[in-house]
């Protein structure tokens, strides 16, 4: 029997297998890769980007892939054997990680605070409260549908650190009509807060860059420096023992240039306000 | 503000940012891809399905037009189940890949293509093959003939593939995780920016991509009338 195939087929078949041939291409790998699972907050300051283009100056051969999730979402990224090291920052979660053995070589390296940010006119009237617990109860007694508080939502550093101070004052608002949660990272929650006019928990870093960028009016309304607001950033190297195809070797060095270069982190401002403080003893508590 | 922002940011692109143009690049590479690949099998597969008698009832239709309409984000998420190291297909490390993105693109597009070569072949009047026959044309006359009444609606799938492709950002943003300098294309780019706040930039971005689209849709049309006449 003959089977009629028409000429536009034919050369159908030829287009894809070059396009094909063209996506390999692009897929094979040449150089030595890093992939580094991080939080949006690290990524969103463009103080990493300013670091690993630092690092590959002395590494020329070497591709540093950042994923940029919620600290649940990378350290799941990470036991699933899809990254080779982490820089996240909830201290309870990165302990549990290398309890069970996912993660090696736990070194904190810098930390900032959290703030509440919230109108400029502070409705809530946050910025008279006594301390962290009384300013939580301040917005949970004055939540209505005009002052709303907004969650991340996404399992983050940042939201695990809102859930953990809601607990501290005892107080549960998840079900309320004014606690919104917005799922994603926190440059995009930052912004909604700011369309909504409502209060929400950033780290220092995001909100600096943000009120840069993309001009938000948000101020700070809660921003002491005390224990309960500390966040310490910590980087993990994914365990060879449990994923020995991951670029361990790398991912020690890579922590090795961070641990030298704090004095970069701590030169790293926005608009005259720095950043991140650098650990400089590297403690690994 | 971001007027400014906007106008810098086409600048930057018009200037040949080699960062804009590789993911610019890898938008095309990726989406024609699995366009192409999603042609291959799905035009036969639709003329299969519009001419057989059998297969081509309300049931399977419906399923196809369910299909047809995968939300990005699923699609997506049961591909990067499947390719992500702990998932059966795990061995092949094609996750984080512009390969994933185009295995992504391709289960997404197949329905498209099929659907809509399947509608194409069943619009056709139902006496033409009967027709040709008294005509006294040999099996293969009456395929090729089918073929080229059946060809103007099979191109309007495969823009209509193309245009899902280019434009989707929920399935590569899973498979490909918008790795800077590997796996970003112009959609997740366009996502990233909007979120750190650079709306600037990502307009300027978004006109980039619309201008792309616009001259691949282009050139697929204007084959279309080439081969098929200006009328």
């Amino acid at each position: 029997m003959e089977v009629f195939i028409p000429k536009s087929f034919v050369a159908l078949l030829l287009i894809s297998s070059l396009l094909v041939a063209m996506t390999i291409g692009v897929t094979i790998e040449r150089n030595e890769v890093l992939l580094l699972a991080t939080t949006t907050s690290v990524d969103n300051s463009g103080l990493l980007n300013m670091l690993i283009s630092e690092y590959l100056k002395t590494t020329p051969h070497l591709k540093i892939y950042v994923v940029a999730k919620g600290t649940g979402a990378a350290l799941q990224l990470a036991k699933d054997g899809d990254a080779d090291a982490v820089l996240v920052h909830a201290k309870e979660k990165e302990l549990e990680f290398v309890k069970e053995g996912y993660g090696i070589n736990r070194t904190t390296l810098w930390y900032n605070y959290f703030i509440l940010v919230g109108p400029s006119s502070d409705p809530a009237q946050i910025k008279t409260s006594q301390d962290i617990i009384d300013a939580f109860k301040r917005l949970y007694n004055s939540g209505n549908e005009t002052i709303r508080f907004l969650s991340r939502g996404d399992e983050s550093g940042t939201h695990i650190r809102e859930q953990m101070l809601w607990n501290l004052s005892s107080l549960t608002p998840y079900n309320k009509a004014w606690y919104l949660e917005t799922g994603t990272g926190m440059a995009r929650t930052l912004i909604t807060a700011n369309q909504l006019n409502a209060y929400t928990l950033t780290d220092i870093g995001t909100y600096l860059q943000l009120k840069q960028n993309a001009g938000i009016k948000l101020v700070p309304v809660f921003d002491k420096e005390i224990p309960e607001l500390y966040n310490p950033y910590s980087y993990i190297v994914v365990n060879p023992k449990i994923h020995p195809d991951r670029n361990t070797a790398r991912a020690i060095d890579f922590l090795l240039f961070l641990k030298n270069s704090l004095d970069l982190v701590g030169n790293y401002t926005i608009d005259g306000s720095v950043l991140f403080h650098p650990l400089k003893e590297g403690r690994s508590w | 503000m971001v007027v400014s922002d906007f106008l810098d940011g086409l600048i930057k692109i018009l200037s040949g940012d080699p960062e804009v143009w590789e993911i610019a690049f890898l938008s095309i590479i990726v989406s024609c891809t699995a366009v192409a690949l999603a042609s291959l099998v799905g035009i036969p597969l639709g003329i299969w399905l519009g001419s057989s008698k059998r297969f081509g009832g309300l049931f399977p239709t419906t399923i196809l037009n369910t299909l047809m309409g995968l939300p990005p984000v699923v699609v997506g998420l049961v591909v990067f189940l499947f390719l992500a190291s702990e998932g059966p297909l795990g061995s092949l490390q094609l996750v984080f890949t512009p390969l994933a993105m185009v295995v992504a693109q391709f289960v997404l597009t197949l329905p498209i293509v099929t659907g809509l070569t399947k509608s194409a072949i069943e619009d056709l009047p139902e006496e033409l093959p009967l027709l040709l026959q008294s005509l006294g044309a040999s099996p293969v006359q009456l395929k090729s003939e089918v073929w080229k009444e059946a060809r103007p609606g099979i191109v309007i799938g495969v823009i209509t593939a193309l245009g899902r492709a280019f434009s989707e950002v929920g399935a590569i943003l899973i498979v490909g995780g918008n790795l800077k300098g590997y796996t970003r294309v112009l959609t997740t780019a366009i996502v990233t920016e909007t979120s750190k706040g650079n709306y600037g930039l990502s307009l300027a971005l978004g006109t980039l991509l619309f201008l792309i689209s616009l001259s691949l849709t282009g050139m697929v049309t204007f084959l279309r009338y080439k081969i098929n006449g200006w009328t």
